[in-house]
């Protein structure tokens, strides 16, 4: 059988009907189906227990929302011309307990993790390290945001081993790691030194900051085609109108009569280590 | 797996909202009615593993979306754009699920999806057609004798209504178990399998936040179909009608 593989969901109110609800790109489940597992998305925090024994890895995906520092024993600060409540915002109660239930009981099964974005900053901090609140305030330097940036894999590490000395990464994060996590050591630096993955020493876990779902799948088009359409930061009276209108003209799902021949890379070095220690090849 | 019945809710489409990308998303009511009674909630992603889907999990609930793309029988001006990939795979899991006999239950879009994977039609423009208009609104229905909705239920009671839909040609096998005042499919059973279709929104009809208050508890209807399920699974065979 296929390994099974869990995908925690990001965690969004329905702009229309103000009802909570979890959504998840597709490109995670592509990526995950490209290198040979099964992917289901998690929808239930209390049964953390249960998702951990049945299922043979655990994806930990990417979110806009911030890991609440409180759960790294900091206070929420809050930046400089923004209110409590654009703090607030940035953090969703409901996501931290669900990624670090689920983070939590796959760590206690010594089951396969893989940390992508915010994903990666889950796993640091149930493992007991902390974060960069704002990493340019912090660090006092400027982070690519959304441009292609050099990060250098560690000498020997496994992470070098699959991608070489250098690559060309891009991604959207505003915090980083501070302290790193009981266990886990850097796999991939800047060159000013913020750490853009980990891995662990014993135990089949690792993380990276930049987005290695969107490799050969259709985010990249998708960003292109979709970024001005709606604007997901700042809410403002006219998004439900633009929304309908959105819904009306141009289905975001345009264009696929069926999932079947969407893009599943296989070749994804990422992904393909992953399920290998899903199915423990590796 | 475990020994709580898993049951497997699909997809609404939607765009991912930090990468404005494609993607699936669910409202949490229908997982919390399935975890609220004994079920694991997953949600199924990818196309190409719809065998896994059905091999591991217990039973299958399609939910409500926003709207339909329609299986042929539809006015071709009136369909909306999109969703035709979620309905081919939702047709895939339907036929992958009701193969193995084990449990399906649809709402809302989800029970007209059931009734279309059946050869059933829809149509679109309930209010059109009938003179009333059934979104964001309650009335009652009226049930069959004997139905699991009646026996859950009683034989008269209220119901939410969120639709613009209805079903039109009754899918093959399929009976009605409930109406509305004027006549709309409410609610469907298939003669043979446990397959079982509801207009209405059991999922909003749990707890402190029941819409509309004056409905009853939804929550027998989760707690029979994932024991259902469950048994179904433990090999006990179905057996239509045996709900007391």
């Amino acid at each position: 059988m296929k390994p099974l593989i869990i995908i925690t969901p990001d965690d969004f109110n329905d702009p229309m009907s103000h009802r909570p609800f979890y959504l998840t790109k597709r490109s995670y489940a592509s990526a995950v189906a490209g290198a040979g597992g099964s992917p289901y998305l998690a929808l239930e925090a209390r049964f953390y227990e249960d998702y951990a024994e049945m299922a043979d890895g655990l994806l930990l995906a990417g979110s806009m929302y911030n890991v609440n520092p409180a759960r790294y024993n900091e206070s929420v600060r809050v930046p400089e011309g923004k209110t409590v409540f654009d703090a607030q915002a940035a953090l969703s109660f409901t996501k931290d307990s669900l990624d670090l239930t689920l983070c939590k009981a796959f760590l206690a099964k010594d089951k396969p993790i893989f940390g992508i974005g915010r994903g990666m900053e889950v796993l640091n901090v149930a493992l007991g390290g902390s974060l960069y609140q704002d990493l340019e305030g912090d660090l006092k330097l400027k982070h690519p945001q959304g441009a292609d940036y050099k990060v250098k894999t560690a000498e020997g590490s496994k992470l070098a081993e699959l991608l070489g000395p250098e690559i060309t990464v891009k991604n959207y994060n505003t915090q980083a790691i501070k302290e790193l996590g009981e266990g886990l050591e850097a796999a991939a630096c800047t060159e000013n030194g913020i750490i853009e993955a980990v891995w662990h020493k014993e135990l089949p876990v690792f993380g990276v900051m930049w987005h290695p779902e969107t490799y050969k799948t259709s985010d990249d088009a998708d960003w292109a085609e979709n970024k001005d359409l709606i604007d997901p930061i700042e809410p403002d009276m006219e998004l439900n109108a633009r929304l309908m209108e959105f819904f009306k003209t141009k289905s975001p799902m345009t264009g696929f009569a069926t999932d079947k021949d969407v893009e599943r890379p296989t070749d994804n070095a990422l992904f393909n280590y992953f399920i290998a220690l899903c199915r423990k090849e590796a | 797996m475990s020994k709580k019945p898993v049951i497997l809710i699909a997809w609404g489409p939607c765009l991912d909202l930090q990468f404005y990308a494609q993607g699936m998303m669910l409202t949490k009511a229908y997982e919390w009615a399935v975890a609220g009674n004994g079920g694991i909630p997953l949600m199924p992603l990818d196309r190409s593993c719809i065998e896994d889907y059905a091999e591991r999990c217990d039973g299958l609930i399609f939910p409500g979306a926003m709207n339909f793309k329609p299986l042929p029988g539809i006015p071709q001006e009136k369909i909306i754009e999109g969703h035709a990939r979620r309905d081919e795979f939702q047709k895939a899991l339907f036929d992958a699920f009701k193969a193995k006999g084990k449990p399906i239950m649809g709402i809302c879009e989800g029970h007209q999806k059931v009734n279309c994977c059946l050869n059933g039609s829809i149509l679109l423009d309930l209010a059109e057609s009938s003179g009333v208009g059934h979104f964001n609104t309650a009335h009652t229905v009226k049930t069959k004798k004997g139905s699991l909705i009646e026996k859950i239920w009683g034989d008269d009671f209220y119901i939410n209504s969120y639709h613009n839909y209805y079903v039109d040609r009754l899918g093959d096998d399929l009976e009605i178990t409930a109406v509305s005042p004027q006549g709309n499919v409410e609610a469907v059973e298939h003669k043979s399998l446990p397959i079982f279709g509801f207009q209405f929104h059991p999922e909003r009809m749990r707890g402190d936040d029941k819409i509309p208050a004056e409905a009853p508890e939804a929550d027998p209807l989760f707690r029979w179909f994932i024991d259902l399920c469950g048994q179904i699974r433990d090999g006990k065979p179905y057996v239509k009608d045996a709900c007391k």
